[in-house]
């Protein structure tokens, strides 16, 4: 599959029209154009290249030299160059008479590369707008799980974390930046013409986990992704923070052919952290219960077995020295198939894939599987119509345990937190042998993650279908119309199940049984009808007038069941005590837009381009009064590299400049709903009622982001050097704030555009080439920043000046001059020394603090820790963040290595608040062993407090990390071996080792974690399965 | 060019346009699902619409009433904080209150107002809508919502001094500033002014509608007049209260269907027993509406709050008629219990705990019929029937014969104390002045019977104002600080009658 063949069929699809020409034009004189064809780096020349000229459709061959001769209208015109395996290259004459031209290899990134954009194709130097685009080569060179995994750090500007190690996780994503707190921040995504929702699989009842709605797609059968980062406001609404465009791979050649591939390998353990042996944790343990005010001789009572006493009755069962970690991790097992047919005639062209893969998971029973079934095709019922049929299906199966704060159902979190004394199965008192049950939860009151992932594990089994039909009528040579109708939709079962038995028991549940089942639908129609006209002279022009119609629809339903008799019944329905704390919900959900277009791209010269987009689109969020919309925007370029004197320069193959403004807006979010008044109904006692639930806003507008970008293209030597620069400075208005309403206005939530937030970005992004007779090393990084400032807030309450927000006890702060969502606590510094110092301060939870204390910072020195001591003590967004890459191609071998990097963002270390907080009876980190006592009175670790009455472990600074991190993502070793038979065309074997090492000084599992898809849960690290090394071994045959 | 012209691009053309205008134009092209709300157009079609929203309206009282009753606790002598109190449970404890305290916010009385506001608008077109609903339907729903609205602005003016009147419903922000401020005297006077016009006259041959779980309006009516010091008409309407529907023996006078061991029956599932309990909000766990007084209350939870032993005292001090010691119906067992293990010494709040087989969801009574006769009591002891008052408090009139004028349906009633079998209280002879003692023993009956339901600190402010003394206040409260301290300087605060009132938020 090369990119000369999809060149073909773009030609066959008219997607771009500005190849055809109205004819006619007459020759007046006999020019010929004289020229030399060669490869760049080796300076080879290149025979049997076909030259065209497009106005007049001569087409002349080069020879053994390179060398061609051929007949042109004028020198302001344009020719073609083929030749199988180079991308073509599109040339404006610009005046010359002899040409040198370069051909570069199809696998790499070159000018004349066709761009797919969502109106159709462009060669890349023809764009106006920042767009980025991942080699087709590069995306199926490593198995990646996931299509975000092959953006991360090969695309500048977009910021992918991915929620956790486990295959099928969704991953955040942004570009250039979080613009919303109550909308959508995630890219539009749309797959083969097909807008894909992706928010909706954010509700679920594994804690911590969401499906990735991008699995419909296997890696392996996509051909290109294009990231679309500013000036399309002809999404209107709906893509205020980009565009990722997806397209399938298309059949490309009439002949049958058939490709597989298959990998199979093995995940490594984690790097465990360290945590207290059974020595240190007796130790600490007793110095817990006298904390509790026990004495000596009650704890020689109740813990006989902590002397050592083998007589006791609970000795084996508390005199273990377990390494949890060790227990609960374990290799896991990948494998992966997949096999790619294609074949047809000029009537009819089908494409099948089918793949299969299953990823174990790091501890017992987590796995993912995922079936993808893919067919599509193109069907020329006449020579004008065709209709082009896509299906994709896919299935995927997660099995995996909660993953969020709860160290009662996180078996990462509870295999830190539970005691080495303990073994994960119970043991039989009087022999101490180990018996086949789990342990329970014994006397330090932490469940057993082995008891967690053996007995209770949620699964999530998702149905995904994507499917739709293009027809396409080609009115005459400058008119295409077309018309895409399709259905997204989405199944997902998920349950879970936290057992009795070896797990400590949530409030009023032994054990506790959840079911969710949701479905998504989304039908959809695009109409457009496309002109194209190519004026004399190399003046093109086209234009697009659409129609876009979405309607969506999500409905869940979620059953909560408690204490079924025993952990032997785990359905819904089988809860028996207390079981009128059954709990059942649902929630049911729509979205209608709709959506005219109109565009006009206009070229000159190869030199001067210029775009304008306007829409205009309703949506149902909104009330009548703001639904309405207009989105322009303008796009121009100039490409300085075809004036003089650049245009003499040989090496500056390509220099242009670019400047966009456009608006779009952010219709995702059920806060508009707040724009109309509302009753809610609920159910109480035998009765069903009806609330107000708020005061309504009928003037709440939709977010509003206008954008300037402007961007830099240079590609030099041969185009084996380019550099892309960008710079967005984007605006969003209207931002939907939260006031909090005074009393008098009964409901405290109220929803308005109260809010303006400033975003520069910048991102820059650098490839190179050195091409010699047998090695090819190509090299590049793409950098990345982002600065957010909130520029306005407006609140009704004079008195406010920031809206601060808790989760799970962490708490956020925005205000005027900040980035949207700062971590806001109490500052620390180190601890008090002795009581004298202590003494005089109030602690954060009103009691006066005392040596070994934490010394939280005072900031209003009224020795008073409260409120008004707080301050901002970090940021969860990254300052600099992209990759680095590089490929080295030797004879038949290669090498690749994937370096990604995310420097200076703050992440909240949950494990460690946990694993250091001193507090109770849990296990520890080693971090403790240097804590405060009367002989180690400098140290910045408090004291242990049973109970924690003062509050040492309350939100602080001492909790943020610093996230930065350099990772080796993926290394990869590949071989094409000598052909040893005539029946396959190409056979490649590889290997892949993937996250190998990680340079970071944050100390939990993982830098790279996400809780889930929020902006509230940005740097929020609860322990999340980490992305562990693995190494994979695999092969690629094509028949 | 001329091809652009062709038949087939008008036709994709046309039906652009035909889509453009069958569908982007009309606003139900835009209709979609969204959960549970509907919009207004989809509401007040038919009685099911005002009955279901009413019930709303008073389901909001779920968010005060917990509060209500600590608050009232902590600034009165009936609760103090225990060791795991939180800061902001201690602050009101110790009268150091911040606007900001959890426990104090007013917006749930707001809540309560603007949504009666918004029922009250829009129940009248539902008369042309329905013909199950008449106007006669429409006056008991209008008036349940104007006594749920003036129960809300009552409260909130006796526990923050002012209120902001809101005239509307809220369909969108009003501006804060111009809401009409006006304080507790003023308030009064409106509420009257709404309510009167919804009084059902007992004399009349119209028939009074009951709507579920409503508050008396000639109860809240008679409690407004006794507040501002109008016994007369206090007696009228308290009395009308408890004759209301019918004038049955049974219903809202204090017989001895809850006496003596049935009295705990009140408190378990009080939502149903609507013989005693005239309103209750109800609370259930299970629907996510938990009551948190049982986390406040019980040892087994939080306990953060216990009874003061002033209060315990009074109830371990009384009398029964046998000479017994101690009120053993209403007490221990009751009201308040033992911590186990404790040696008894430690006391926990039990009066929301008494129904084990259900958590959290011990119901919150309102209005309940005793009440209503120890303020009638009150009254009738200003107005100078003071025999008719200590019936009523002791005894009953189920024993008087003849019985007095206008009391011939109360054959039935045994008495606050006589319910409980505790002996009559008297006033000693030689004493300096009999009605204020009388009202002595009245308040500290409601006390007894009314302990923990969010009454006393309204009682002490309300006798206070009457006497203009408020060391009458002052001494009851500061009482219950063991340090003497504390309680001098509770006390000197106390005696300022503007500390009484909670700071409001801004």
């Amino acid at each position: 599959m090369t990119k000369y063949y999809q060149f073909l069929i773009c030609i066959s699809l008219c997607l771009v029209l500005n190849i055809f020409t109205i004819g006619a034009l007459s020759q007046e004189q006999e020019i010929i154009l004289r020229g030399k064809v060669l490869e760049p780096g080796t300076e080879l020349p290149l025979k049997q290249a076909i030259i065209s000229v497009i106005a007049t459709g001569n087409i002349a061959e080069t020879n053994e030299a390179g060398e061609f001769e051929i007949v042109v209208p004028d020198l302001e015109t344009e020719i073609i160059v083929n030749l199988p395996g180079f991308d073509s290259r599109r040339i404006y004459l610009n005046g010359k008479e002899y040409l040198k031209i370069y051909l570069v290899s199809s696998r790499y990134k070159s000018l004349d590369d066709e761009v797919f954009l969502p109106l159709g194709t462009k060669s890349r130097k023809n764009l106006l707008n920042s767009v980025s685009t991942i080699d087709l080569y590069d995306i199926h060179k490593t198995p990646v799980t996931s299509l975000d995994q092959s953006l991360q750090g090969r695309i500048a500007g977009i910021y992918i974390v991915r929620h956790s190690g486990f295959p099928g996780q969704k991953s955040w994503l942004d570009i250039g930046g979080v613009s919303s707190i109550y909308c959508k921040n995630d890219p539009l995504l749309i797959i083969d013409g097909m807008i894909h929702e992706t928010n909706y699989a954010d509700y679920g009842i594994i804690d911590g986990f969401s499906l990735n709605p991008m699995d419909i797609i296997d890696v392996e059968d996509v051909a290109n992704i294009s990231v679309i980062k500013g000036g399309q406001s002809y999404w209107g609404s709906n893509s205020s923070n980009g565009i990722i465009y997806i397209n399938s791979e298309q059949k490309s050649e009439t002949s049958s052919a058939i490709s597989f591939s298959a990998y199979g390998g093995i995940g490594l353990l984690p790097a465990k952290l360290d945590v207290l042996n059974a020595g240190q944790f007796k130790d600490f343990f007793r110095q817990q219960l006298t904390g509790a005010g026990y004495s000596q001789d009650d704890v020689t009572q109740m813990y006989p077995w902590l002397d050592g006493d083998v007589n006791s009755e609970e000795y084996y069962k508390y005199s273990n020295n377990t390494d949890w970690q060790d227990e609960l991790f374990q290799l896991s097992i990948f494998q992966k198939y997949h096999i790619f047919l294609k074949g047809g005639d000029d009537i009819a062209t089908y494409n099948i894939s089918s793949g299969y893969m299953k990823h174990g998971g790091i501890y017992e029973n987590a796995s993912y599987s995922r079936y993808n079934l893919r067919i599509n095709g193109k069907i020329n019922i006449t020579d004008r119509f065709a209709v082009l049929p896509n299906v994709k299906l896919s299935l995927a199966d997660s099995y995996l345990a909660n993953m969020g704060p709860e160290e009662s159902n996180n078996p990462l979190l509870a295999a830190l937190l539970k005691s080495p004394l303990m073994s994960p199965n119970a043991k039989d008192p009087v022999t101490g042998q180990e018996l086949k049950e789990v342990d329970d939860v014994g006397v330090f009151n932490v469940s057993n993650p082995i008891a967690i992932v053996r007995e209770g594990i949620g699964s999530n089994r998702n149905y995904h279908f994507l499917s739709s039909v293009d027809a396409q009528y080609r009115l005459s040579d400058n008119i295409l119309i077309s018309s895409l109708i399709g259905l997204d939709f989405n199944n997902c079962r998920e349950a879970l199940f936290l057992p009795d038995i070896g797990l400590v028991n949530q409030e009023f549940a032994d054990n506790s049984r959840h079911d969710l089942v949701y479905e998504f639908r989304s039908t959809q129609n695009h109409s457009k009808i496309v002109y194209t006209h190519s004026i004399k002279n190399g003046n093109n022009i086209s234009a697009v007038f659409g129609l876009r119609y979405l309607k969506n629809s999500y409905k869940f339903d979620e059953g909560n069941d408690l204490n079924t008799p025993s952990d032997d019944f785990r359905n819904l329905g089988q809860g028996a005590k207390y079981q009128y704390l059954r709990t059942t919900i649902g929630d049911n959900r729509g979205l209608v837009w709709m959506s005219y277009y109109g565009v006009i791209d206009y070229s000159i010269k190869d030199k001067y381009y210029i775009n304008a987009n306007l829409s205009y689109d309703g949506t149902s969020n909104l009330t009548s009064k703001t639904r309405y919309n207009f989105y322009p925007s303008v796009n121009l370029a100039w490409r300085i590299s075809s004036e003089e004197p650049f245009a003499s320069m040989q090496k500056l193959v390509d220099f242009k400049l670019r400047a966009s403004y456009g608006i779009n807006g952010n219709m995702h979010s059920s806060v508009y709903d707040y724009s109309k008044l509302f009753y809610i109904g609920r159910r109480w006692e035998l009765y069903g009622i009806l609330l107000r639930d708020a005061i309504p806003n009928p003037d709440l507008e939709i977010e509003k982001k206008s954008t300037i970008n402007a961007g830099i293209d240079i590609s030099f030597n041969n185009q084996s050097t380019n550099l892309h620069f960008d710079y967005y400075n984007s605006t969003v208005g209207n931002l939907v704030i939260n006031q909090e309403l005074p009393d008098e206005y009964g409901f405290k939530d109220y929803y308005d555009n109260g809010g303006v937030l400033n975003i520069n970005a910048y991102e820059f992004s650098f490839d190179s080439r050195i091409h010699k007779s047998d090695f090819t090393w190509s090299y590049g990084f793409t950098v990345s920043r982002y600065e957010s400032k909130v520029k306005k807030l407006d609140f009704i309450d004079q008195d406010k000046s920031q809206i601060v927000y808790d989760v799970f006890g962490v708490q956020y702060v925005t205000k005027k001059g900040e980035s949207l969502n700062m971590f806001y606590g109490y500052e620390t510094n180190g601890t008090y020394p002795d009581d004298n110092e202590a003494a005089s301060i109030t602690g954060p939870n009103g009691l006066p603090m005392t040596q070994g204390d934490v010394r939280f910072v005072d900031a209003n020195s009224d020795n008073v820790i409260d409120e008004n001591d707080k301050a901002i003590i970090g940021n969860p967004n990254p300052d600099l963040y992209g990759g680095l890459f590089s490929t080295l191609t030797f004879k038949k071998f290669e090498f690749s290595a994937l370096f990604t990097y995310s420097l200076g963002n703050d992440i909240f270390n949950c494990i460690r608040l946990k694993a250091e907080s001193m507090d109770q009876f849990y296990n520890q980190l080693t971090t403790i062993n240097d804590r405060w006592n009367s002989s180690n009175t400098g140290s910045d670790m408090p004291k242990a407090v049973y109970g924690d009455y003062r509050g040492n472990t309350v939100f602080s600074d001492r909790w943020i990390e610093d996230g930065s991190y350099l990772k080796l993502k993926e290394f990869t070793i590949s071989y094409i071996p000598p052909k040893f038979s005539q029946l396959y065309r190409d056979l490649t074997v590889f290997m892949t080792a993937s996250n190998i090492f990680t340079l970071t000084k944050y100390t939990g599992y993982d830098p790279e974690s996400f809780y889930q898809n929020n902006i509230y849960y940005m740097g929020l690290d609860f322990g999340k399965i980490p992305n562990a090394r693995s190494i994979i071994v695999g092969i690629k045959l094509a028949l | 060019m001329k091809r652009i012209y062709n038949n087939k691009l008008f036709y994709f053309i046309g039906l652009m346009v035909l889509l453009d205008m069958t569908f982007s134009c009309s606003e139900d092209f835009y209709e979609s699902k969204i959960g549970d709300r509907i919009f207004l157009n989809q509401h007040f079609n038919n009685a099911i619409d005002v009955q279901i929203t009413y019930l709303g309206v008073t389901s909001l009282l779920q968010e005060i009433l917990p509060n209500y009753i600590l608050v009232d606790g902590l600034l009165s002598d009936q609760m103090e904080v225990t060791q795991s109190a939180d800061v902001a449970l201690r602050s009101i404890y110790n009268r150091n209150i911040s606007s900001g305290n959890p426990f104090i916010g007013g917006s749930g009385y707001y809540k309560v107002i603007i949504s009666a506001n918004d029922a009250l608008k829009n129940i009248d077109q539902v008369i042309e809508k329905d013909q199950d609903y008449d106007t006669l339907d429409n006056r008991a729903y209008k008036a349940a919502l104007i006594a749920y609205r003036s129960w809300a602005y009552f409260n909130y003016v006796r526990l923050y001094g002012e209120a902001a009147l809101i005239p509307d419903e809220m369909s969108s922000l009003t501006e804060i500033s111009k809401l009409p401020v006006i304080n507790r005297v003023d308030m009064m006077d409106t509420l009257i002014n709404h309510l009167t016009p919804y009084i059902h006259d007992n004399e009349s041959d119209i028939v009074e509608l009951y709507v579920f779980n409503s508050i008396n309006n000639k109860a809240l009516l008679g409690e407004i007049y006794l507040e501002r010091g109008d016994y007369e008409k206090a007696v009228e309407l308290l009395k009308a209260a408890i004759e209301s529907y019918g004038n049955e023996a049974r219903t809202y006078k204090i017989t001895s269907s809850f006496g003596m061991e049935d009295y705990a029956n009140i408190f378990i599932n009080s939502f149903a027993n609507d013989n005693t309990v005239m309103a209750a909000v109800p609370f259930s766990f299970e629907d996510g509406q938990k009551n948190p007084l049982e986390d406040y209350f019980n040892y087994n939870h939080y306990y953060m709050i216990k009874p003061t032993m002033n209060i315990i005292n009074s109830f371990n001090s009384q009398i029964q008629q046998t000479d017994g010691i101690g009120d053993i119906y209403r007490g221990k067992g009751v009201s308040f219990n033992t911590v186990p293990d404790t040696d008894n010494d430690e006391y926990y709040i039990s009066k929301y705990s008494l129904d084990e087989t259900v958590l959290y969801s011990a119901d919150i009574i309102l209005y309940r019929s005793a009440d209503i006769h120890l303020l009638l009591a009150e009254a009738l002891n200003r107005t100078g029937e003071s025999d008719l008052a200590m019936t009523i408090l002791n005894n009953g009139m189920s024993d008087l014969s003849p019985r007095p004028d206008g009391y011939a349906r109360w054959s039935r009633n045994v008495g606050i104390r006589g319910r409980v079998f505790l002996k009559a209280q008297t006033v000693p002879d030689g004493t300096a002045d009999p009605l204020l003692y009388r009202e002595d023993l009245i308040i500290k009956e409601r006390a007894l019977e009314l302990a923990f339901e969010g009454k006393r600190w309204f009682d002490l402010m309300r006798i206070a104002r009457r006497r203009n003394d408020p060391s009458y206040l002052a001494n009851r409260v500061a009482a219950k600080y063991e340090d003497q301290a504390k309680a001098n300087q509770i006390w000197n605060w106390l005696m300022n009658e503007e500390n009484w009132y909670l700071p409001i938020a801004k």
